[in-house]
This record gives structure tokens, C-alpha cells and sequence, in this order.
């Protein structure tokens, strides 16, 4: 997922790295390193949104945003490995839209770890075997299995200007379904799903993006 | 010089710092800790304060290099999630030593320690913090 980051101009940390340039990098928690958490720093996205009928050429339709909230906190959890506000806010978008045929995903990734369980709890990935499946080349851009997560780079990578990055993640998003991302682009994109949330999950935003 | 800490909200938090009390819904009878004003599984305010057990297993921890100036002495610092029955909690772990290095699932025990000092002249902080069983009630 960071590696997509190196085709993306807007990209904070715009360079490929290995797993074990980022084992062997400063730890800040073990086992989480440097390169398993985001960078610092500023950014500004925007979205000009309108109805159907004032837009003469819109770049992208979105479908529906959902969201929900939850205690957000380790030690309340009754499962720390789920994610139940990503979980609930999914579902209602299911109940709301079509989610099959998912071409693309931008997920939460503000460490390695949040962006693997974002993964499982969506079910792209069963339990425990987030890391594994991407460390294979799924999700990947090369990788031709399941639907490409993170062609911006993701958190870790593009970077985390706290607010603006729900931001960022749905104008990536339009970008990619509107064919005209200037970095990785999924070829033939058509529905993007964007995951945002705060902190431990105390909420969650889920929007569907799909092109027009 | 600056103090980070509050030293009335420390007081305010001196029960469930340094007793573990928690609070037990009466509607859902969940227990959470600290206590809050409303349960934060059913969101009823009818809630009992009650002690929990200083005894419980270590579920998962960390170790933190990237520790607040005031407990830079103690760097790294271990970061336990402990299960103590009714609920899960947050909290230091100590007394790590080669032969006591954390292990999931590991008996862990409450001890009253230090945690962090505000300055030179500031107020010296304390909390309870996990460590390896040994068996000898502390707290």
C-alpha cells in the first residue's frame, strides 16, 4: 500500500520502502517502527459537492456516506481486533448501495497495523490474514487479486493531515473513478470505497464513490 | 517552569488511580473503568461504584520508547493490557527484568509506584502499575 505512494505527486513520503527498512527502523512502540506509523505533517484537500442537476460536468458521483461511533477505547473493547464502528458504519452503506464489484479502496491506514484490521472487519480479508494476503501481492496495483487498496499510498504515505485526510481519501477517490488520478491509477475504475475514521475507532465515515 | 499535570484533576481521579475503582451499570451490568457519568455499553446512568481485583492476566502489551519528558528515567516503558475479570485495563507495567519479560496470558499483580515527575519542584505522581505475579498482595 506505502509503495503506490512513489507514482503520487501529492504524496508526503513519496518513495518505496521494504519490510526490512521498516523492521529495522526507529521503534516507537514494539513493534510498531517509524515506518509503521504516519508522518507528520500539513495538507488541504477540498470537495465542491452539488446536485445532479447544477453540475454540467461532474467528476465523480457520491453515492452514499455512512457512519457510525463507538466507545473507541483498547481496554472497553470487547474484541480489541475489530473495529465495530467501521464495522457498523459498512453495514449501513450496504443496506443503502450497491458495495459489490468494488474496484478500489482507501482505508484508514494511520499505522500498518489499523489499516490490516480495517481490512478484516470490511471481510476483504479473513481474520489474521490481513498481512499475509498483502505481503503476497494482493490489493496491489500488480497483484491482480482482490480490489487495489490505497493506490494514493495511503496515511502512512500520502500522510495524515488529521482533518483534511477524510478529504483527501474521497477526492482520491473521485480521481481514481473519473479515471484521472495522477499517480497509480486503477485501470478502469468504477466504485471506490473510502474508510475514514479517528483515533481507535471512536467514529467512523464510509463512503461510496462511483464515476459517472 | 510549567507543570503538565493537573494536580486537581490527579485528586479528583485518586480513587480509581489509586483503588481501581471502576463502575458497574446496573441496567446492563457491565463494569468499566475508570468510571465514567454514563455506561459507555448501554449509556444508563445508574451506576455502582465497585473495587477491582489487583490480580489479573496480561492479554497483550508494548514497550514505548517514545516516553513524555518527567519519565524519561524509566524509558522504555511496558504497556500492559490487563483482563482483570469484570473489565480490561490500561496500565505500566514493572519490575521487567530479563528473567520477567511479558508474555501473553502472563498472572500480573497491582503495585503501588511511581510514574512521572513534574518538574524539579513539581509533584512527584503515583499510580498503580502491573507486575509479574509473585504471589505477595501489594496493594
Amino acid at each position: 500500500m506505502h509503495n503506490n505512494a512513489k507514482e503520487n505527486p501529492y504524496a508526503m513520503l513519496n518513495f518505496t520502502i521494504k519490510p526490512e527498512k521498516v523492521s529495522k527502523a526507529q521503534t516507537i512502540a514494539d513493534p510498531i517502527t517509524l515506518l509503521d506509523t504516519y508522518p507528520l505533517g500539513d495538507g488541504a484537500a477540498a470537495l465542491v459537492l452539488s446536485n445532479k442537476d447544477a453540475s454540467k460536468s461532474p467528476l465523480a458521483k457520491l453515492s452514499a456516506v455512512e457512519s457510525a461511533t463507538d466507545i473507541g477505547s483498547l481496554d472497553l473493547a470487547d474484541d480489541p481486533l475489530t473495529i465495530s464502528s467501521v464495522a457498523d458504519a459498512y453495514k449501513r452503506l450496504q443496506g443503502a448501495v450497491n458495495t459489490d464489484d468494488i474496484d478500489l479502496l482507501e482505508v484508514h491506514d494511520s499505522f500498518t497495523i489499523t489499516g490490516l484490521l480495517i481490512l478484516e472487519t470490511l471481510g476483504i480479508a479473513p481474520r489474521g490474514k490481513a498481512a499475509q494476503m498483502v505481503a503476497e501481492g494482493w490489493f496491489s496495483p500488480t497483484g491482480g487479486k482482490g480490489p487495489i487498496v490505497n493506490p494514493s499510498g495511503g496515511l502512512k504515505a500520502r500522510g495524515h493531515p488529521i482533518g483534511a485526510t477524510g478529504v483527501y481519501q474521497v477526492a482520491e477517490a473521485a480521481l481514481q473513478v473519473a479515471g484521472k488520478f495522477p499517480g497509480v491509477q486503477v485501470r478502469g475504475a468504477r466504485k471506490g470505497l473510502v474508510v475514514s475514521m479517528n483515533g481507535l475507532g471512536s467514529n467512523a465515515f464510509v463512503s461510496l464513490v462511483e464515476g459517472v | 517552569m510549567s507543570m503538565d499535570l493537573s494536580i486537581s484533576r490527579h485528586w479528583r481521579r485518586k480513587y480509581s488511580i489509586y483503588r481501581l475503582q471502576a463502575a458497574r451499570c446496573k441496567a446492563c451490568g457491565r463494569v468499566h473503568y475508570p468510571p465514567r457519568p454514563a455506561c459507555p455499553y448501554c449509556g444508563s446512568r445508574d451506576l455502582e461504584l465497585v473495587e477491582l481485583p489487583k490480580h489479573g492476566k496480561l492479554v497483550s502489551f508494548t514497550k514505548v520508547y517514545a516516553v513524555p519528558e518527567g519519565a524519561r528515567a524509566q524509558s522504555p516503558v511496558y504497556v500492559g493490557l490487563v483482563d482483570l475479570g469484570a473489565t480490561k485495563v490500561v496500565a505500566e507495567l514493572t519490575d521487567i527484568t530479563d528473567q520477567t519479560q511479558p508474555k501473553e496470558g502472563m498472572e500480573v499483580e497491582a503495585v503501588l509506584r511511581r510514574t512521572r515527575v513534574d518538574g524539579e519542584a513539581g509533584l512527584i505522581y503515583y499510580a498503580l502499575k502491573f507486575r509479574p505475579a509473585i504471589g505477595v498482595p501489594d496493594v
